[in-house]
Parts: structure tokens; C-alpha cells; sequence
């Protein structure tokens, strides 16, 4: 995902391809459309997990049957107990229904349900991904204004660089350098997982020694992607300065960073809010690489262990849970934009 | 926001109505020295970018040395059984350990082979995976984005939809969904990846196509009787193509990033030496516990230093194409 | 000034942050250190295979085995120091004269974990279960396969009458659980067995269990083979391979084993740690296609007809080179594989003599074929002179073992040297399945986890193993070999109950498997262990030569560990360094946050335009 066209491309769909109409019956409009369009992406997505996993995946009976002998007879009960003999348009109703339903099928080597699985792991995730994105946003926001606002200066042009550095290296090489420094050469925060099995129990002792292990993986994948908010926000920030409304308020006499903070950065963060939800697409595939890395109890390692066997269940559930997730935030993204959007506020 | 795609028309001319005089020397002639003469005013342009200097500079160095791997170097080195090292040796400027150096100028890999002359081939596979995912993905996305623009309409809604869809899809679980069912090949990944990435280059399309088919010339090519086809690549391609340069050089950073990623997943050729290969060899075999740092951090310099180098031309190219993306 | 808060902010900004990393690296410790004393003691052991389930009748997967061999008991053990059968729940066996009945002494004054006293009736159930209930044969089948009846007289015996005489009464090595427990659930396949704690005779019973992250056990103290002689055993989940070595050295967990040879050497050394290189019961062997067919005899699949020829089969076994490979490949740290079976059963292992060993010999190797009539053609690969094809195979390797890559390329250059052209292909282990079931393949990798008891193991040799239908769902054969000869002497040792005739059987049988070589077994790989010696000690090995700690047929090195005696100064001491960071931490970010309140409150008058 490149950096500026991205953005460019996320935002031209939603609120600048339309031009921005009166505030009440427009907004309605607005909404239904969008949610619309966000039932058909839904849709989309479950047919081609279903296309993909079971129809390029193999028949399911074989892998379920892998270790076990069983007759022919059994197979057969098997594939009628799954529903298999049935055409495919009615399967496709029923994995459907499922989806739906919070139905996403069994995994293969953890036998329970997939959804189960998901919802277990979506707590460590969201902290993860919560705290990184904040942590990315807040770097960005601060270094990205700073930059803008001191166009060329040493200040812009070292930290761009950086960004530009961090940005390029693979989030998984960084984590196995942080786990190489600070695992085996120094050995100040935990490598592994979520909370140390000999942490006694308590709400205290539990919030610290998880806080402790989230200070690695939530610095590596905000090196990574903080350097797309530094690029926004600086874009930004370089665009408004050219605007009148900032030329009249410096020539009233206003302190620099005071303009800076009162009127430059409010209407420069529209941009980077809207960013925040659109990069979950890019924020997911972060997630599935550090919590590889550093064994944290999240979706995205199961996403990894789903790869053994290949689990297809696991797999196809995690990515229908993934692709809901993106669509439903970039639907919330492109409604809260619309409402924000400053020149349907004025009007 | 800053909109690289909507205004100023690109600096490179405009295309040539083939329906004028045929005196065709000259009017060839013409063309070229425009061309010639466009030619130069980008690189004007682009040379005033000093970072995209950089980029290109580290890219020529890079794609030289990756094409001159055959003739510099004995691929023999590459193969296992024939490894000339000891396994995980360190550099052999590297007094400190563990275990004895070599002669190796960046250490040997788990099984004896030199991790420098690994990068170096590795170079080819994970540039020519990028490079191919890329035009793949740019191949599909132009397609669709023109399509789109020319046509507009229910064609236009209907193609937008989707790509709308694929740009929400988190590529990475895509690109593993695709390539854990299609088998651990090259074909897979240059497949997973150019799948995954058109989409933007799709919309990018479409809003410049929707800008030049405004263009009064083109309703003359129009009027004159010129059909779909004809209109879409002698008209609207060419001066799409700039912005699709640009587009292409970012993609070629994100595909070798997401080469390296997907081997690192195990996903990858085994037999084919890859950067993310290398690295995922690496972490396998204990590299880290071993304290192997020669294995470890070289193979991920190298994907540092290729996706910079892309990035920097990328933005260079997106400044020179867009005036007031210039002195940034 | 305006200038100068600004600084002020960012520098007490920066220091707050520095504080509270600081304080909760510090505090966390401390909190530990102040508790340390009310902790259990606890051996920590790292694992990384997800559980399916704690259902000892269900589960495939090791972590399953092993759990269940420490929750409960079996009727039979295996001994530390040979792997021979010796008493467990049941104290002593007679087999009738007719050999059709079997009379077991069941222990006594046996608890389960919950008070209840085990009897003959808690067997008398699990095999009763066994017996009527389809799913809790899943993962035993063939246990129960000759039974005809199983009774329990009175509290302490247990008879068990067979349909035909087997010596797999003394491979009795299946669960025994509780009666008044199981007898209540309704459907046995869908039970999980997570109702915790876990009630069993054994000497841990799991207790807590966070999927992918811990499983804990606690001790039984009231183990009939000796209480353990600490509190709570804790399998901690680390996904990547370094993960657990790391966490062996900074003391998170104590036993790590499956190591790799560079973790191996990179722990070498290393303060308070102890290696362990042992013997492994894992075989790593490359089997061919002998011509896949079923038990009808009808041919599928699309393997090369040559591999049928046993002479091609013996030439490539001369090619191939095992010293280099355990070289190169293990590092060393492996035994060259000679028989099916492995070198660590020692009570079965055989080991060719002489000239029936075969020796890496290309040249012998070109002989043989040439002599068998495979000519080679202009490009120096030979040809098959009764289909005319020529001698091109498939080798087939699991894509995400990197050894079997490594191998595979071994393995082609040195078959290139006998005119054999090799095309490596890899797959991941559901395709590699399919096609090897299908029978699609030529040669293709293999290895096994082998028991003390080499029934099921060679079973996978003999032609009932073959599939009813071509459709490659049935999954018992590994190659598709079939051999009478094999199969009969199967069948004796079947029966023979007395060790030394059945070794003798079952020692022909691995040399026919040796000389005709559908399979050629090409390392032991040993495996590499380490645990905290500073901290643990007395773990009993099996086998006694050279025996592993992890993976054992059994709970022997779990039962067996003692916690070394640490000193209290030391955990004092960090306690209070870490208080005084802990405080020091909390007073910067007072101080920090106070300068801040008066920066800002100068800063708003300084705002009112």
C-alpha cells in the first residue's frame, strides 16, 4: 500500500467524489447508500470465502479424516451430516445463514468453534492494535506537524527520512531484531506472550505484567506504521498553510504554534481521522506479523496457526472476521468523514 | 488532502492524431523531438528531487549487481550440498563471535553458505517477484481503471464496486488465504500479490481517465469517428501513463515487501533463494538463540534499502508529475 | 519566554515516559519478589502444539498423550530404563492356558484425585467404554479390536477374555478413567474434558488451561508411586522456536526441548543451564512408491513402474550417503538410520551384519543397475528397458521442513551420479497427503514417532494396510508394500508373548524391509533438550542410556524432578532494588506532571488575546 496514493484513493471514493449537499435530507441519503454499499462488500466477502476455501480447498471430509480410518459408509454419513451432497447454491445458502448466524465452522486442530477461537483472541488484539494505532497516530500527529510547519528544516528532513526508513522495513525483520536486542543482549521486557504464568492472580499484578509484556510488540508495529501518519499529517499541515485564514491570523498578531494548535491542526486532522480508518486494512496485516513474532495471544497468530495443516476453517473465519472488521470500520469512516466534513457543517 | 490526480495535466505531450497530413517524416520527426524535448524537462524536474536522485542511484547500483550476479559470482556457492563454509559463521572481520570466523565477508547461513552471495541471488528472485507482481497488479488495475473511466455508467459502477472492495480487503490476508491454496510456488506469489494490489492503481486510473476524456481533443478524436479501443489506448493511455509510472514504482516497493512476508510465512518456494526465505530460514534454525546477527540483519537491510530506494523514486516521480506535490 | 516551556514540555514529557517504562519494568518485579514466598513451586516446561482436546480417548496430537499420561493411569507402563512393560495400575498379569483369557491384579489403595478409590470396576468401564462406544475407540481402535469380554469379579481383579490369542495384553497402556465421572456424559465425541480440575489416578491433573497460552497441573500428593516432589507443573505456550530458548535463559521456564543444532550450540555454556542430547524414537526415512494398488490388486496412482524393481530401490539405498547428511544437515547431532524401527528400542532394534549392511557405494550403486539392464541414454540418464522410460522420479518433501529440502538436494545430486534425473517438488502436508495417498508420487519423505510396541508401526507394511478403493481416502499404508512373507511373520509375533521369540520374528521382519527396501531409514535425529540445572535436578531419563526427558512413554522425569534449594538473599535484595525504581519511577512522574499543571496555567495567561 503506497502512502500518499492510498490515502488519495480512500479518500476520493467517499467524500470528495460527491459534492457535499445540504446537511438532513442529503446526509440520510448519504447514510442508506453507504450502508448499502456496505451490505454488498459484506456480501462479497462471504461468497468469495466461500469460493475460495471450499472450492479451491478441497473437499473438507478428506481433511477431517485425515488421521482416523474410516469406510466408506462413515464418509458418506459424514458428507451428509456436513451437508456436502447438497448443490452447491444451497451449501452456499447455508454457510450464509451461518456466517450470519455467528456460525464459522470447527478448526481442524483446536476442534471447537471457529468463532469461539476468534472472540477469545480479539481482546489481546484490540489492545494491541489499539495501542499502536494511538501511539501511531499521537507520533504522527505531533512530529508530522512540527515537520510540516518547519517545511525543509533539519527537523523535517531528518524525521521524514526516519519515517520513510521505518516504513520500509518489513515489520517482521523489526521484531526479530527487537527480540534479538532485547531477548538475548538485554533481556529488560518479556518476548513472549501475554502474561507470565507465575504472576499471582489479581486485577493489579495481571494489568502490569500485561502492560509489561504490550511495551515490545506495540513499539515495533508502531515503528512501522507511524510513519504514515507523519506523511499525512505533514501533507496536510503543508496545505493549509498556503490558506488565507491562516496569513489573516498570523498578520492579528498570533503566536506561531498558537495558530498551530487553534487553526492549522483542527482542519488538517480531518484527513488523518479519516486515514486511521482506512490504514485497518494495513493495521491487520501489522498485527498478524508482530503477534507472530512475539507470540502474543491475538487474531493475528491465529491467523498464523491456521496456516498449519492448512486449518481451512481457521483460516476462511479469519478472513471473513478480518474483511468484516475493514468494511464496517471504512463504512463508519466515510459516515463520521461526511459528518465532519467542514463544508457540509457550515452550510 | 493533496490530490495527486485531479488539475494539472502531466508535463509529457499530448498524443498525436494520426488522422492529420501524412507528411510522415516530419510529423514523426516532430513527435520525437517533442518527446526528446519532454524527456528532458522531466528529468530536470526530477533531478531537482534530490531524495529521488538518491532512489535511483541505489536502485541502478542494485538491479546492476543482481543482473551481473551470474557473471561475478559462482552460483555453485548456492548450492547446499556443495555449502564452502562451516554453518553460521560469522563475518570475517567480526573478532567477538560465536564460534570461529570464516572468510566470509558477511558469514555463512545454517548450512554453511555465504549469506553474501545468498543476498546478492536472493536480490534476483525477490526483484523479479516484485517487478512481475507489480505489472501484474498494474496490468489489471489500468485495465479496470480505463475501462471504468471511458466507459462510464453501470460499467463504471460495477467495476468501482469491486475495486472498492478489494482496496477495503486487508491485502495480507488475502495474498495468505490465496497462496496457502495454491501451493508454495513463485507462480503463487507473484499471483497472491498482483491479485492484492490493483486496486488502488484501478481508482488512481479512473479519476485521471475522467480528467483527460474531458479534454477538448478528445471529443474531436470522437467526432472524427475514432472507436472505444482506439480512444482508450491512443489517447487516454499515454496520458495516463505518467501517473502510472509513479504508481508502479510505489507497487514494486509494497510487492517485494509483501514477497518477503509471505516467505517469511512459510509460504514461499523452498527452493528458490529469497530474501524472506533467507530470513525465514534464519528464524527456523535458531538464528536469533545462536546469536547469528550476520544472518538476520543482512537479508532485512537489503528489503530496507530495495523498498527505500522504490519509495524515494515514487515520490520523486508523484512530485514530478504534480507541481505542487514539488519541495516537499 | 515562550520559547522555554516548550523545551521544559518536551523534556519532562520524555522523562515521564522514560519514568513510566521504568516503573513498569521495575514494579512488575517486585511485585513478583514480594509474593515469591506464597508462590507454589512450580516446573515450567515449553510447549508450542495446540491442544485439541483433554479427552483421552480423542486426542492425536502429543500435547494430548502427554496430558493424559500424567492425569491418569494405565493398567501397564513403560520402565525408564528400557522401555519393557512393568506394572502400573495392574500389579501382575496371567495369560490362561489357552491363551484366551488374561487375569490382571489391580493395586490397591489407589485414589483418584478427587478421594474416590480406584478398583477393577473404573477398568472394567474404560474398556467396556472402549468396546461399545465408537468414538472412544478413535484414537485406539485396534486396542480393543480382539476383545470379547472384559469383567471385574470383585474390586481388585480385572479378566479379560479374547476372541484370539494377542500380545497386545502387554501393551496395555491406555487410560484408565474414572467411573463415577464418565459414566455421565451423555455423548463421549463431543466431550472436550474441560470441566477442571481434572479428576485421575495420576500424578498431575490439569487444573487451568488458557488456550495457546498455559496449560497448569497440579500435583497429586497422594500418588501411590511417590508424591511429586513439588506443586504445580505449567506448560507454557511459545509459537517460535527462539521464544522458549530465550525464556530458558532469562528463567521463565525451566525445560525446552526440541532445539534446533545452532540453539543447541548457542546454549552451550550458558550459566545454570544443562543440555541434553538423547536418543529419539522419531525415524526420518524417504519410502517409495512400490506400485500403488489395493488389496484387490488393482493398480492406481501414477508412480514410475521401475520402483517396482527392488534392484533400482537397492542401487539408490547405495547412494545415499548418511554420514554427510547427519553432517551437514543435523550438525552432527544425529544417529545413522539403519532399521525401521530406531536403535532407542532396544529390546526390538536390528542391525545388519557385515555384508548385508549397505554401505554408501556409488559405484556399486552404477553396478547394480547396469547389471539389472538399465542402459544409460545420451544424456547419462538411464532408461527402463520395460516401459522405455527414463529413470525420472519425483521427490516429494513437506514444503515447510527446511531439512527435507536440504536433504532432498543431497539426495539428487548423488542419484544424478548413478543416472537417475530427480525432480524436487514440495508440498504442505494436506497436499502431500492427498497425493501420497492417491499414490501419485515416486518417492516421498516420511517419518514416524514409533511406541515401545512395534505392532502398529509395522502394520503400516503389511497388505491388509492396503486400501479397499482407489479413492485415497483410506490412510493406513505408507507405500503400498505388500509382501507375504512379511505378513505372516507379522501374524506370529502378533501372538508371541515371549519377548525373545518375538524379537527374533520381528528382527526378520525389519531385514526384509532393509533388503527390499521400500523404505530406507535415513537418520535417528537425536533430540536436543536443555532445562535450568540451578534449579531442577534428579530428572529421570528414558531410556537409561542416553534418554530423552521430554516425550517419554510415560511421566517418569515429571515425577522424578526436585527443585535445588535456593537461597533467600537474593530474592530479598531484588525485591528491594525493586521497590526503590518502583518508587523512584512514581515520584519523576509526580514531579513531571506537577511541572507540567505550572506550565500550562503560565501559558493561558499568556493566551487571553
Amino acid at each position: 500500500m503506497t502512502v500518499e496514493s492510498s490515502l488519495v484513493a480512500g479518500s476520493e471514493g467517499s467524500a470528495t467524489s460527491e459534492p457535499p449537499e445540504r446537511s438532513g435530507s442529503g446526509f440520510g441519503r448519504y447514510l442508506l447508500t453507504k450502508l448499502g454499499g456496505a451490505a454488498i462488500s459484506l456480501f462479497m466477502v462471504v461468497f468469495s470465502a466461500f469460493f475460495l476455501f471450499r472450492i479451491l480447498g478441497g473437499d473438507p471430509v478428506d481433511a477431517l479424516t485425515r488421521e482416523i480410518p474410516t469406510t466408506p459408509e462413515e464418509r458418506a454419513a459424514l458428507r451428509e451430516r456436513l451437508g456436502l451432497d447438497r448443490p452447491l447454491p444451497v451449501q452456499f445458502a447455508d454457510y450464509l445463514t451461518g456466517v450470519l448466524t455467528g456460525d464459522l465452522g470447527e478448526s481442524y486442530q483446536y476442534q471447537r468453534p471457529v468463532m469461539e477461537l476468534i472472540l477469545e483472541r480479539l481482546g489481546p488484539t484490540v489492545l494491541l492494535t489499539g495501542t499502536a494505532l494511538v501511539l501511531s497516530a499521537s507520533l504522527g500527529l505531533w512530529i508530522g506537524t512540527k515537520a510540516g510547519w518547519r517545511q525543509g528544516s533539519r527537523y523535517d528532513r531528518l524525521h521524514v527520512g526516519v519515517a520513510l526508513t521505518l516504513w520500509s522495513a518489513p515489520t517482521f525483520w523489526l521484531g526479530l531484531i527487537v527480540v534479538m536486542v532485547f531477548g538475548r543482549f538485554l533481556g529488560l521486557f518479556p518476548i513472549n506472550g501475554m502474561v507470565s504464568p507465575r504472576t499471582p492472580p489479581g486485577f493489579w499484578p495481571q494489568t502490569l505484567d500485561t502492560l509489561h509484556h504490550l511495551v515490545l510488540p506495540a513499539v515495533t508495529m508502531t515503528a512501522v506504521i507511524y510513519a504514515q501518519y507523519v506523511l499525512v499529517m505533514r501533507s496536510s499541515i503543508l496545505d493549509e498553510m498556503g490558506n488565507d485564514y491562516l496569513t489573516t491570523a498570523r498578520a492579528k498578531g498570533l503566536r506561531d504554534d498558537l495558530v498551530r494548535r487553534r487553526h492549522a491542526v483542527p482542519n488538517a486532522l480531518l484527513p488523518t481521522v479519516t486515514l486511521l480508518f482506512l490504514h485497518l486494512g494495513g493495521v491487520v496485516g501489522g498485527a498478524i506479523l508482530t503477534e507472530t513474532v512475539f507470540s502474543w495471544p491475538g487474531l493475528g497468530l491465529l491467523a498464523y496457526e491456521a496456516l498449519k495443516i492448512p486449518d481451512l476453517p481457521l483460516l476462511q473465519g479469519t478472513f471473513v472476521f478480518f474483511s468484516t472488521a475493514v468494511i464496517l470500520a471504512n463504512t463508519a469512516a466515510d459516515i463520521v468523514y461526511r459528518f465532519l466534513d467542514p463544508r457540509v457543517r457550515q452550510s | 488532502m493533496t490530490a495527486s490526480t485531479t488539475g494539472t495535466p502531466p508535463p509529457t505531450s499530448p498524443d498525436t492524431s494520426p488522422e492529420e497530413p501524412s507528411r510522415l517524416t516530419s510529423t514523426r520527426a516532430v513527435v520525437w523531438q517533442r518527446r526528446r524535448a519532454a524527456l528532458a524537462r522531466f528529468w530536470r524536474d526530477y533531478r531537482q528531487q534530490r531524495a529521488g536522485v538518491v532512489g535511483l542511484v541505489g536502485l541502478a547500483l542494485i538491479v546492476v549487481a543482481a543482473l551481473a550476479a551470474p557473471l561475478i559470482t559462482d552460483a555453485s556457492g548456492l548450492d547446499v550440498t556443495r555449502a564452502p563454509g562451516k554453518r553460521l559463521e560469522p563475518p570475517s572481520w567480526w573478532p567477538w563471535g560465536p564460534g570461529e570466523a570464516g572468510e566470509f565477508f558477511l558469514g555463512t547461513d545454517e548450512t554453511g553458505r555465504s549469506v553474501a552471495l545468498l543476498t546478492l541471488w536472493g536480490a534476483r528472485v525477490s526483484l523479479l517477484v516484485g517487478v512481475t507482481a507489480t505489472l501484474l497488479a498494474i496490468g489489471i488495475g489500468t485495465l479496470v481503471g480505463i475501462t471504468a473511466g471511458h466507459f462510464g455508467g453501470w460499467v463504471s459502477s460495477v467495476l468501482m464496486r469491486v475495486t472498492d472492495w478489494f482496496i477495503v480487503l486487508p491485502r495480507l490476508v488475502l495474498a495468505i488465504a490465496l497462496a496457502a491454496l495454491l501451493g508454495p510456488t513463485i507462480v503463487t506469489i507473484v499471483v497472491a500479490i498482483g491479485v492484492t494490489s490493483w486496486a488502488g492503481t484501478a481508482r488512481l486510473i479512473r479519476a485521471q481517465t475522467l480528467a483527460v476524456e474531458a479534454r477538448p481533443y478528445l471529443e474531436r478524436a470522437r467526432a472524427l469517428g475514432a472507436g472505444h479501443w482506439h480512444q482508450m489506448t491512443r489517447h487516454v493511455l499515454p496520458n495516463v501513463m505518467p501517473l502510472v509510472l509513479a504508481s508502479t514504482t510505489l507497487e514494486v516497493a509494497s510487492a517485494v515487501l509483501a514477497e518477503a512476508t509471505l516467505s517469511f510465512l512459510g509460504l514461499g518456494d523452498p527452493a528458490r533463494v529469497s530474501w524472506g526465505g533467507m530470513l525465514s530460514r534464519a528464524n527456523a534454525s535458531g538464528a536469533v538463540t545462536y546469536g547469528a546477527w550476520w544472518y538476520l540483519l543482512t537479508p532485512g537491510l537489503a528489503i530496507l534499502v530495495v523498498v527505500l530506494c522504490f519509495t524515494l523514486c515514487g515520490r520523486a516521480l508523484e512530485a514530478v508529475f504534480n507541481p505542487r506535490l514539488r519541495g516537499r | 519566554m515562550p520559547i522555554a516551556p516548550r523545551r521544559w514540555r518536551r523534556v519532562t514529557a520524555g522523562l515521564a515516559a522514560l519514568a513510566c517504562v521504568a516503573g513498569l519494568a521495575s514494579s512488575n518485579a517486585a511485585y513478583a519478589d514480594q509474593t515469591a514466598d506464597e508462590q507454589p513451586t512450580q516446573l515450567v516446561v515449553a510447549v508450542s502444539q495446540s491442544v485439541d482436546t483433554f479427552n483421552p480417548f480423542l486426542s492425536f496430537f502429543a500435547i494430548g498423550y502427554t496430558i493424559s499420561g500424567l492425569t491418569y493411569d494405565s493398567l501397564i507402563d513403560w520402565s525408564a530404563e528400557d522401555y519393557s512393560p512393568v506394572p502400573g495400575l495392574a500389579t501382575s498379569w496371567e495369560e490362561s492356558p489357552d491363551r484366551l483369557t488374561w487375569t490382571y491384579k489391580i493395586r490397591k489403595g489407589v485414589k483418584f484425585s478427587d478421594g474416590t478409590p480406584l478398583t477393577a470396576r473404573d477398568a472394567e468401564f474404560t474398556f467396556n467404554l472402549m468396546m461399545t462406544d465408537e468414538a472412544a475407540r478413535a484414537s485406539s481402535a485396534d486396542l480393543v479390536e480382539k476383545f470379547e469380554s472384559v469383567d471385574a469379579p470383585d474390586d481388585y481383579t480385572l479378566v479379560i477374555k479374547l476372541k484370539e490369542p494377542t500380545n497386545q495384553m502387554l501393551a496395555l497402556d491406555n487410560p484408565i478413567v474414572p467411573k463415577h465421572i464418565w459414566e455421565k456424559i451423555d455423548n463421549l465425541g463431543e466431550y472436550k474434558n474441560f470441566d477442571f480440575p481434572l479428576v485421575g489416578s495420576g500424578p498431575f491433573q490439569v487444573v487451568e488451561f488458557k488456550t495457546d497460552q498455559f496449560i497448569r497441573l497440579k500435583a497429586n500428593k497422594d500418588y501411590w508411586g511417590g508424591a511429586p516432589k513439588y506443586d504445580e507443573l505449567i506448560f507454557r505456550y511459545y509459537k517460535t522456536p527462539d521464544a522458549a530458548v530465550q525464556a530458558l535463559i532469562n528463567g521463565s521456564v525451566d525445560l525446552v526441548s526440541g532445539l534446533t543444532p545452532a540453539q543447541y550450540r548457542g546454549l552451550e555454556g550458558q550459566k545454570g543451564i544443562t543440555r541434553n542430547q538423547a536418543q529419539n524414537r522419531r525415524t526420518s526415512s524417504i519410502t517409495f512408491n512400490v506400485g500403488a494398488q489395493t488389496r484387490d490388486g488393482k493398480p492406481f496412482g501414477d508412480g514410475h513402474p521401475a520402483l517396482k524393481d527392488v534392484r533400482v530401490r537397492q542401487a539408490m539405498h547405495h547412494a545415499v550417503n548418511r554420514e554427510e547428511i547427519i553432517e551437514k544437515v543435523y550438525d552432527g547431532m544425529a544417529t545413522p538410520g539403519v532399521s525401521y524401527i530406531p536403535r532407542i528400542f532396544s529390546n526390538y532394534f536390528w542391525e545388519p551384519e557385515g555384508p548385508e549392511k549397505v554401505e554408501f557405494d556409488i559405484a556399486k550403486g552404477n553396478q547394480i543397475l547396469d547389471e539389472a539392464g538399465y542402459r544409460k541414454g545420451p544424456d547419462g540418464i538411464r532408461v527402463d528397458p520395460k516401459s522405455g522410460r527414463p529413470l525420472s522420479f519425483r521427490l516429494l518433501h513437506h514444503a515447510d521442513n527446511p531439512q527435507y529440502a536440504t536433504i532432498a538436494q543431497y539426495l539428487k545430486g548423488w542419484w544424478k551420479e548413478l543416472g537417475i534425473d530427480i525432480k524436487v517438488q514440495s508440498a504442505d502436508s494436506t497436499k502431500l497427503n492427498d497425493m501420497l495417498y492417491a499414490g501419485k508420487f515416486d518417492v516421498i519423505f516420511s517419518g514416524w514417532g514409533v511406541g515401545p510396541d512395534p505392532t502398529s508401526i509395522l502394520s503400516l507394511y503389511t497388505c491388509d494396510a492396503l486400501p479397499s478403493d482407489t479413492s485415497g481416502t483410506e490412510r493406513n499404508t505408507d507405500t503400498f508394500y505388500c509382501n507375504e512373507r512379511f505378513d505372516e511373520l507379522h501374524e506370529q509375533q502378533k501372538l508371541e508373548t515371549d519377548l525373545t521369540k518375538r524379537a527374533e520374528l520381528i528382527a526378520e521382519m525389519q531385514k526384509i524391509l532393509y533388503t527390499e527396501a521400500p523404505v530406507i531409514t535415513l537418520v535417528y535425529a537425536d533430540q536436543l533438550e536443555a532445562y535450568r540445572s540451578d534449579r531442577w535436578t534428579g530428572f529421570v531419563k528414558q531410556p537409561a542410556e542416553r534418554g530423552m526427558i521430554s516425550g517419554q512413554q510415560g511421566h517418569w522425569a515429571f515425577l522424578s524432578a526436585t527443585p535445588v534449594v535456593e537461597t533467600q538473599e537474593e530474592s530479598a535484595g531484588g525485591s528491594r532494588i525493586g521497590l526503590v525504581l518502583g518508587g523512584g519511577a512514581a515520584v519523576l512522574v509526580v514531579a513531571a506532571a506537577a511541572v507540567l499543571v505550572a506550565i500550562r496555567r503560565r501559558q493561558t495567561a499568556d493566551e487571553r488575546e
